[in-house]
């Protein structure tokens, strides 16, 4: 009898075990079998440009409540020091933190047009080579030593552009800048050697930002302090963890909606999120407050349900990356723009977007979908970029390279979203059309950056600049160890960049597109529609979708929990 | 015992020089490199600023001159700077090892607990409903992948129950109801495989010793049976579980490389994934090197440990 009693023990203590694994297993498989596989999206998707172009009706401004903390997720950063990286991530943080001269409006995600963030006006003069800008005089530096809540002024912007020029690795943005003058605190004359259509989107760069020279002269670099102009103030990064920041008590920006500065919230934390699963679980918890990459379109039914009143919005794909099939023009026979158009015709764009974005995205031309102002339209690009086999067979016969044997190099970072399938698909696409194809995966993004920086492809399967000027984009081609630009293009990209007139510029640009068509530099494919949600209790007074790009405008965040 | 411990330790050196050429070189095989990694997208940036922050940071050295310097390096107990963060990489290390430590520890104390009285209930319940139940359970605790279950512990209870973990990581000592939201899930996760394991070898061991003469013996004495079980026969069936579990504690640690990166947690595992991705040489292979010294030095212990276990063990030669 007393041996029973032991092996009871035992028994019950080995059912419950058992019956929790299998359970869990169980509900795994239950999990699967129930997931709805919709391909479009819920309702509650709202279209940005439909937005922005609907009849205004009188709407009460909404009540806003102050305070809380925004809690979004991140990849992880090293330090907060922006003018010595180039990583995503930390320039999508730092967007929080300092501010740039001027910036892009982005009412709706097409409008790219400039306006003022520290600087409020400018003038151009001298047909280009003399830019003032006038700065805000409300703005200015945080209540936090070594900076003390003192102006911003032009002696900042003056210093900043002699660090930029002499130690930062984006040098580039400030070299049309010869010289400057401060006549006064709100002033800077900028003089350039020769008119710069770009000057412009290089000072709404995404990376010029207004640095504190306090800052760089007691530490000797930005790394571990966060002291900017702009809405938030970085506290702490730990890493692994998380970046801390809290509100800019001292921030110029005025809320329409109570009068009262911005930001709405007290602080916002980034927390390191790296995977897809656990960044799902956060958001159905209601752990975040916006997510930047929405849910994929298989889960997002699932997350609507779990989160009654999420806002869903589609955004456009980023205006950086022009994705597609990299044609290697200095390895035979991509030499021959027979064979390079041939890979264009071979694909179906269409079919493409279903099998890798389940039906969720943008055809591509030349430039990124996202340059709306400078990009071909989707029917222009799908009148250039037509489906057609038969004469993509058509054309491998004739330059004689029938069952060539040919490698596709495919890269990718979970960030870009693009998988393993989106290369199969173009590999069997090429086979359809009598090419012998292999896929070859590179391991990631900095392999693959390498490999491309070195023309160490036949054909590469990705995006190849991550530039978000047609004229950086254009000369990043001409640089391109991989492209045989063909005779006058330099001219005139060269002509493109010094072109003031807008009007003018459009057309130069489009007459760039139109030759990077004709010789096939490369074969653009598509790229997936961003998802961007945000549970119903954060609010905003613009409709989520916009406002969203270059930077999330938290400060114009509230949380109604 | 001592020539013995003395052997095994001098083979240690050895062990720890090829891991570490193995550690330096390998990621090196990956193309790319931190430059890449950072200034990617810095199109203006001509290559020979590339190439001088390359010679600044002394990646343009000959490769075996870079190993024999980390190397010197390493014997002081420097192991250097993180390439991305210019950290010192054992500071890092440091820091983030308590939670890994925590993640394995835990795995392996729940990866027993589960093992235990299943091995053995199928082992004395031998061809019942209950041992099968219980193989069926092992093989497919060892079927299901660790990133395939830790998925479905960080989604299943937010479907279920809309919970999950908190997201700011606290150790026990700051806050331990939080930390154990934190940390109990992926040990979950991370220790079912070894408890599948150990399950699979206590079952096996129990069956041998439970045919044992002296067994037969306790239970001829009138001993009660679990008498006979826990004292008799679990003691020495423990013997080979025990390798196993001291093996797989290093084996737990390596694991958190996947584990901690699903659950976000900060620990070595995160460190690594982070530092392979961003080619940062130094903080892997110090992640790695330490990691490896970790597994020798564990391993070793667990050798040691089988005297104590089995007074018929002996390792001196006579």
């Amino acid at each position: 009898m007393r041996s029973l009693l032991g092996s009871r023990t035992l028994w019950r203590l080995g059912i419950v075990t058992i019956a929790g694994m299998v359970l869990a297993v169980a509900c795994g498989g239950g999990a699967q079998e129930q997931a709805p596989t919709p391909t479009k999206a819920p309702a509650a998707v709202a279209t940005p440009t439909a937005a922005a172009t609907a009849t205004p009706t009188p709407v009460p401004a909404p009540r806003v409540k102050r305070g809380g903390i925004i809690n979004t997720g991140s990849v992880g950063i090293p330090h907060v020091d922006i003018s010595q990286s180039s990583i995503a991530a930390l320039n999508q943080y730092i967007e929080g933190i300092y501010q740039r001269l001027i910036t892009y409006r982005l009412k709706d995600q097409s409008d790219a047009t400039l306006v003022g963030q520290l600087a409020e006006s400018w003038e151009v003069a001298d047909g280009g080579k003399t830019i003032t800008l006038h700065l805000r005089k409300e703005a200015k530096w945080p209540n936090r030593p070594p900076l003390n809540g003192r102006p911003f002024t032009s002696a900042d912007v003056a210093w900043n552009i002699d660090y930029y020029k002499a130690k930062s690795i984006w040098s580039f943005m400030w070299k049309p800048v010869t010289s400057y003058e401060t006549p006064d605190a709100n002033t800077i004359i900028l003089h350039l050697e020769k008119p710069f259509a770009p000057i412009f989107s290089f000072l709404a760069y995404k990376y010029n930002y207004m640095l504190p020279k306090e800052v760089f002269e007691q530490d000797g670099n930005f790394k571990t302090k966060g002291i900017g102009t702009g809405p938030f103030v970085f506290d702490k990064l730990e890493e692994g963890i998380g970046v801390f920041s809290s509100r800019n008590d001292n921030y110029w920006e005025i809320s329409e909606l109570d009068g009262k500065p911005l930001p709405y919230a007290d602080g916002w934390n980034a927390y390191e999120t790296k995977d897809y699963a656990t960044a799902l679980a956060r958001l159905m918890s209601g752990q975040v407050d916006i997510v930047y990459t929405g849910p994929k379109a298989e889960d997002r039914p699932t997350v609507v349900n779990k989160l009654p009143g999420l806002q869903v919005a589609k955004t456009l794909p980023q205006r950086s990356h022009p994705r597609g099939i990299l044609i290697n023009m200095t390895k035979k026979p991509w030499d021959d723009v027979r064979m390079r158009r041939a890979v264009s015709y071979a694909i179906d764009k269409k079919d493409y977007i279903q099998v890798e974005y389940s039906g969720e995205g943008e055809w591509l031309g030349p430039l990124p979908a996202g340059q709306t102002e400078w990009a071909w339209s989707e029917a222009i690009i799908q009148q250039k970029y037509p489906y057609d086999p038969e004469k993509a067979r058509a054309l491998i016969k004739e330059a004689g390279y029938e069952k060539l044997k040919v490698v596709i190099s495919h890269y990718t970072t979970p960030s870009l979203g693009l998988g393993i399938n989106a290369a199969q698909y173009m590999a069997e696409s090429l086979k359809q059309v009598g090419l012998d194809v292999t896929v070859r995966t590179v391991p990631d993004v900095a392999a693959g950056d390498k490999m491309v920086r070195d023309a160490d492809f036949e054909l590469a399967h990705n995006y190849w600049t991550r530039d978000d000027e047609p004229h950086a984009i254009f000369t990043a081609m001409l640089n391109a160890k991989w492209i045989t630009p063909r005779a006058g293009l330099k001219e005139l990209v060269e002509q493109e960049g010094g072109e003031m007139d807008v009007t003018k510029r459009k057309q130069l640009v489009n007459q760039i597109q139109e030759v990077i068509w004709e010789d096939m530099y490369w074969a653009p494919n598509a790229t997936a529609s961003g998802f961007t949600v945000r549970p119903g209790w954060a609010k905003s007074p613009e409709p989520l979708g916009q406002n969203l790009l270059p930077r999330p405008f938290l400060e114009r965040t509230w949380l109604d929990k | 015992m001592t020539g013995y411990t003395i052997r095994r330790l001098l083979l240690l050196i050895p062990t720890w020089f090829v891991v570490s050429l193995i550690v330096f070189f390998s990621i090196r095989l990956i193309p790319g490199d931190i430059i890449d990694f950072n200034f990617a997208s810095v199109l203006y940036l001509p290559p020979e600023k590339l190439d001088e922050i390359r010679h600044e940071m002394g990646l343009d050295r000959p490769a075996y001159l870079q190993y024999f310097s980390w190397l010197g390096g390493v014997l002081r107990g420097d192991l250097g700077d993180s390439l991305f963060t210019g950290k010192p990489v054992l500071s890092q290390i440091l820091k983030r090892l308590p939670v890994s430590a925590e993640i394995a520890v835990v795995a392996s104390g729940l990866g027993m607990l589960i093992a235990l009285p299943i091995g053995i209930l199928s082992a004395v319940k031998r061809n019942s409903i209950l041992d099968y139940l219980g193989r069926g359970v092992a093989i497919a605790g060892l079927s299901v992948p660790n990133f395939v279950l830790a998925t479905l512990v960080v989604l299943l209870p937010v479907l279920w129950w809309g919970w999950a973990a908190p997201m700011e990581y606290k150790h026990f000592w700051q806050d331990p109801w939080v930390n154990i939201q934190q940390i109990f899930p992926a040990a979950l996760a991370l220790g079912v495989r070894l408890s599948s394991t150990a399950m699979r070898m206590t079952r096996s061991t129990m069956l041998e010793v439970l045919r044992e003469d002296y067994v037969r013996t306790a239970r001829a004495k009138g001993l009660p049976e679990r008498v006979v079980i826990v004292r008799h026969a679990l003691k020495n069936a423990l013997i080979p579980v025990v390798t196993i579990w001291g093996g797989s504690f290093a084996f737990l640690l390596g694991g958190t490389v996947i584990i901690e990166t699903i659950f976000g947690l900060p620990g070595v595992g995160q460190l690594t994934i982070d530092a392979i991705n961003r080619r940062d040489y130094t903080q892997f292979q110090g992640n790695v090197l330490f990691l490896a010294t970790v597994f020798v030095v564990v391993n070793f212990l667990v050798d040691m440990s089988y005297s104590l276990l089995d007074p018929r063990i002996r390792y001196d030669r006579r």
